[in-house]
């Protein structure tokens, strides 16, 4: 069998990797004041350090949000998605579990067969790779999503259009301009649109039944579904240029806003981007070290474990803060 | 079966001679087990460049800091120029001629302050002729372009550059490395009895970061502009692009940092990070991985490979300020990290982080790039809180290297050990929340600024208590002024000038007048270059036997040490002076403009700068001594000082794996002067009762 522990599973210590482990205790057996294995504090304290990266990063959140006029999480950011990403993830931390018990009972397997290491390993790269999946498709929903910052002089203009269209507006004090957002019909491209001095947007339709700046502060708009979204089909407003502050997509220049999204939900990705690196490394050619020792594979799962975790509680603070408060 | 009991077992107890480091290779008697794995002597890149050996990574962290060292003391040098001479070409016969005729100089005006003393006539004006004018072809402007030095004359924002990365290179890259990764790599797992650091690799990872990061940085400076001109060279460019290194000074303060090192096109992501600030970033996040690796390995090294018999408090106090140091780096620096990521962004993607509402730059609103919102205080914040514990990493490696020293060549126990440890680990928890002391100009408003003087205050009592513990071990001591006992008694009155000059900045009311002034900088620099320095080089010649098997030569450690304590404190003592009168620190000419006003001080930049190129001379006798010695040095024992570490239980230098025989640790770490015993010091190594053990009545 290609995969069969050696009958003496604990007498190779020092077959892998011999000329470090000769140096270093402790790398498969804890240390018994410490009652930890080398690889284990390593990971907790590597975890310490991210802890902080993302606490300076939730702090910059807090900070931004406590110094922004409108903070349009409801209206953009997709709550089914973002619930059913988490759900992912919960299952994915499960899988890493498992597949680190089948270690311990000598369960290594195959990828195809159910109960065992690789197939788990194989299952959390999996439910990693449909995260970023639907991540990439929440991302992109906001490539194609535009905002326009239309200046306060220049509102009266299009007051009885928006007010037609139900818009939703939102007022910004700091640079005298009213915000509406949506779709844009016909050209999407900065040099042209500056060309024909004119764009063409199907505003967001407002929840409720309030006028623009009355006596609602704060007003509500309804996202486009990924369905039957109806701001696709509206009439298109033409705003000309010279009426506008700045207009752009959803994307991290659009607000801070978008900017601590993006940055967060990106570093995250980028964390689970590696993880599924590590953990595809362990799942093939780093499983070869269960031949020789498997208590020491066994450790390299549990660490990389600890990890997938952390980044799965990374996203389980991530998701009330950005999707829900 | 027999194989295996034996090698789990030796898993547990790594004293027994199966697990003991470096057993297989040096130990005669022969185990099948590892013989049929002896490892072979690697090459030249595996054993000099891809070591994964801690002595090895030591010494390569150490000789690449003291090279950033010497790289940003030049760019001072060059700064100091133009401080003092501001406008006059530099080239090395006008230094020449600066340096030579400074003493009449000085004494003059010593003569006519004593004359305006004594109510006498007096004459304040210099007696020179008309200043050397810029000169066609000189080696500055021939090293460092037309652009930036015509004539040899620096350009301001050449001098910006420099500042920028003489500060980050001395932080980041030369001492930083020196105190913490150059000697806490080489001596902490020596120190410990361990046979190497916890993860080799990733100690060798953390090298190359911190070389790449580096090099990186450096690349910075030849980052091109577009002088004006677009791509054809003749039509007039959208934004003149000055091109060359980060301009926003160390601290990189936004929103300076975000639109200053404009991009050739800001549309354009590759553009946007091949300029000076952002390869500044990029670097910076290198460095921090590569101190973050390190931290790790130092926590888990000091954990987990202590040798049998070392307990915590028998531990030298240079691996528990090692172990603080590294939480230190483990925790403060990811906020910056953070910081530096969403700069970067602020950059590259132009989102808004740090960049206000409302903001004007160079006439025209940002709003048609940047939506604003941000915040730059948010900036100040996060980098303040790596920042301050920053100052805790530069200084407490040196301090326990400063301690080893002074235990070792007073032969007397550390008075109050324990109290010291104590005394780190509230001075490493307090530096977590001291940060703002930094910003009592950012109109944090009175209450935040009295918490922070609260506690900043409250930071002195451990620093003093270390310090006071250091100066009562010499009391009554028969001191051996070796040169690194002469570095290290030179440490404590030299950090101390910078610690106590610290205290007024404490307050937010003395800071309202002496932020930005050379006060600032004469007291950081006495905490770092007269102190940390200081002590750095005497845990060079402390260490430097066991890393080579010679000492250095102590008459040129005595001509290198006497020069350079007197002419370190020419250099920063008048700074002082100069910012208790309102001396600011950013301008390239020194001042000059304000000559009218300040027209009594200035005078001292010359008197500094000379003394800063005379410092330089003065380390000539170490870079030599350093190289002499290799080859050329006495040959010494294996514990030439005579001192009762581990580190000293090893052959010089101390093979693969450490040592040659099981290491059994019995006592605490400075058991010098034991009553009864026949040397004057008692190894934790040797076999025999702990004198600590008769307070417990077992002897």
């Amino acid at each position: 069998m290609a995969h069969s522990p050696s009958s003496h599973d604990h007498a190779h210590d020092a077959g892998h990797d011999h000329e470090q482990h000769e140096l270093i205790p402790y790398i498969v057996k804890p240390r018994p004041d410490s009652g930890l294995y080398n690889g284990k504090l390593g990971i907790w304290l590597f975890l310490a350090s991210e802890v902080m990266l993302f606490g300076g990063l939730f702090s910059s959140y807090i900070f931004l949000r406590l110094g922004a006029e409108h903070w349009p999480y409801q209206e953009i950011l997709d709550i089914p998605l973002g619930l059913f990403n988490t759900a992912v993830l919960i299952c994915s931390s499960i899988t890493m579990v498992m597949a680190w018990a089948a270690v311990k009972r000598r369960r290594f397997g195959s990828f195809l067969t159910p109960g065992t290491y690789q197939f788990y390993m194989a299952l959390t790269i999996g439910c990693a790779a449909i995260f970023l999946g639907v991540k990439s498709k929440e991302y992109n929903d906001k490539f194609v999503h535009y905002g326009v910052f239309i200046k306060k002089a220049a509102f009266a203009k299009y007051e009885g259009a928006l007010h037609e269209a139900n818009a939703g507006t939102k007022e910004y004090t700091t640079i005298e301009a009213y915000e509406i957002t949506g779709h844009l019909h016909g050209t999407v491209d900065r040099k042209k649109i500056t060309e024909q001095k004119f764009l063409e947007i199907i505003p967001d339709a407002k929840k409720g039944g309030h006028g623009h700046g009355g006596d609602a502060p704060k007003e509500v708009t309804v996202k486009p579904h990924g369905g039957g979204g109806s701001s696709d089909h509206g009439t298109p407003i033409k705003i000309d240029t010279e009426d506008i502050v700045r207009w752009g997509n959803f994307i991290p220049k659009y607000s801070t806003f978008f900017a601590i999204y993006f940055t967060m939900t990106g570093l995250h990705a980028l964390h689970i981007i590696g993880g599924m690196l590590v953990l595809t490394y362990l799942a093939t050619f780093g499983a070869n070290l269960y031949k020789e020792n498997p208590e020491w594979l066994a450790n390299r799962v549990e660490v990389t474990g600890l990890f997938w975790h952390f980044v799965d509680l990374v996203w389980i603070f991530l998701f009330p803060v950005l999707y829900l408060l | 079966m027999d194989d295996a009991s034996e090698s789990s077992h030796a898993e547990i107890t790594p004293a027994t001679s199966h697990s003991t480091p470096g057993t297989a290779k040096h130990a005669d008697h022969a185990h099948g087990h590892h013989d049929a794995h002896a490892h072979h002597e690697p090459g030249f890149w595996g054993k000099y460049v891809f070591s994964t050996d801690h002595k090895t990574i030591g010494l390569q962290y150490l000789i690449t800091s003291l090279l950033f060292l010497l790289f940003g003391f030049f760019m001072v040098l060059m700064m100091r120029w133009s401080i003092a001479y501001p406008g006059q070409p530099l080239t090395v016969a006008n230094v020449f001629h600066k340096v030579t005729e400074a003493p009449s100089k000085f004494v003059h005006r010593i003569g006519e302050n004593v004359k305006a003393t004594f109510g006498y006539a007096h004459d304040f004006k210099e007696k020179e002729g008309a200043p050397p004018k810029p000169e066609e072809g000189t080696l500055a402007e021939f090293l460092f372009s037309k652009k930036n030095m015509p004539g040899g004359v620096m350009q301001p924002s050449f001098y910006n550059q420099l500042g920028a990365m003489h500060g980050t290179i001395m932080v980041f890259l030369a001492i930083v490395p020196l105190g913490f990764a150059a000697f806490g790599n080489f001596a902490v797992p020596l120190q410990i009895g361990a046979g190497d650091m916890c993860f080799p690799r990733l100690n060798m990872a953390s090298y190359h970061l911190f070389l790449w990061g580096g090099l990186l940085m450096l690349f910075s400076f030849w980052i091109p502009g577009n002088g004006g001109f677009g791509p054809d060279g003749v039509t007039p460019a959208a934004i003149a692009v000055e091109g060359g290194a980060a301009q926003s000074g160390w601290t990189s303060y936004p929103p300076l940092s975000v639109l200053s090192n404009p991009p050739l096109n800001p549309d354009s992501i590759l553009s946007c990070l091949m300029t000076g600030q952002s390869i500044w970033l990029v670097a910076m996040v290198l460095l921090i991985t590569s101190s973050l690796l390190g931290s790790v390995n130092f926590i888990a090294t000091i954990v987990q490979l202590r040798a049998p018999g070392m307990t915590w408090m028998r531990m030298p106090f240079f691996v528990w300020a090692q172990l603080v140091t590294a939480f230190l780096l483990l925790l403060a620096f990811p906020p910056l990290e953070a910081a530096g990521i969403m700069q970067l962004m602020d950059r590259v993607a132009h989102t808004s982080f740090f960049m206000p509402d409302g903001l004007v730059w160079e006439n025209v609103p940002i709003t048609a790039t940047y939506s604003g919102g941000g915040s730059p205080l948010l900036y100040q914040h996060l980098f303040w809180f790596l920042g301050h514990p920053e100052v805790y990493v530069l200084i407490l490696p040196t301090i326990g290297a400063v301690t080893e020293i002074i235990a070792c060549n007073s032969r007397k126990p550390i008075w109050g050990q324990n109290t010291m440890v104590v005394g780190v680990w509230v001075l490493g928890f307090l530096s977590f929340i001291v940060w703002a002391h930094h910003m009592y100009l950012t109109g944090m408003g009175t209450k935040v600024a009295a918490f922070f003087q609260t506690t900043t205050i409250i930071i002195s009592i451990p620093s003093v208590l270390i310090l006071t513990a250091m100066l009562i071990t010499l009391w009554g001591a028969s001191i051996r002024f070796t040169v690194p006992m002469l570095f290290a008694t030179a440490f404590i009155p030299l950090f101390g000038i910078g610690g106590l000059t610290g205290i007024p900045l404490a307050f937010s009311a003395p800071v309202l007048y002496l932020h930005d002034t050379y006060y600032v900088i004469g007291h950081f620099h006495y905490v770092v270059a007269p102190g940390v320095i200081t002590g750095a080089f005497g845990a060079i010649y402390h260490w430097y036997p066991k890393a080579t098997g010679r000492k250095m030569s102590d008459f040129l450690g005595h001509v290198h040490f006497w020069p350079t304590i007197l002419l370190m404190n020419c250099v920063f003592m008048p700074m002082f002076l100069q910012g208790m009168s309102g001396m600011h620190r950013r301008g390239f000419d020194g001042g000059a403009s304000y000559s009218d006003l300040l027209g009594g001080i200035l005078y001292w930049h010359q008197f500094i700068t000379v003394s800063a190129f005379l410092l330089l001379l003065a380390q000539i006798p170490f870079i030599f001594n350093f190289f002499y010695s290799i080859w050329f040095g006495e040959k010494v024992s294996t514990n030439p000082w005579h001192a009762t570490t581990v580190e000293w239980d090893t052959p010089s230098p101390p093979p693969h794996g450490n040592f040659t025989k099981p290491i059994q640790v019995y006592r605490g770490a400075y058991e010098y002067s034991v009553p009864g015993h026949p040397t004057d010091y008692f190894p934790q190594t040797e076999p025999g009762y702990d004198p600590a053990d008769k307070f417990k009545g077992k002897h």
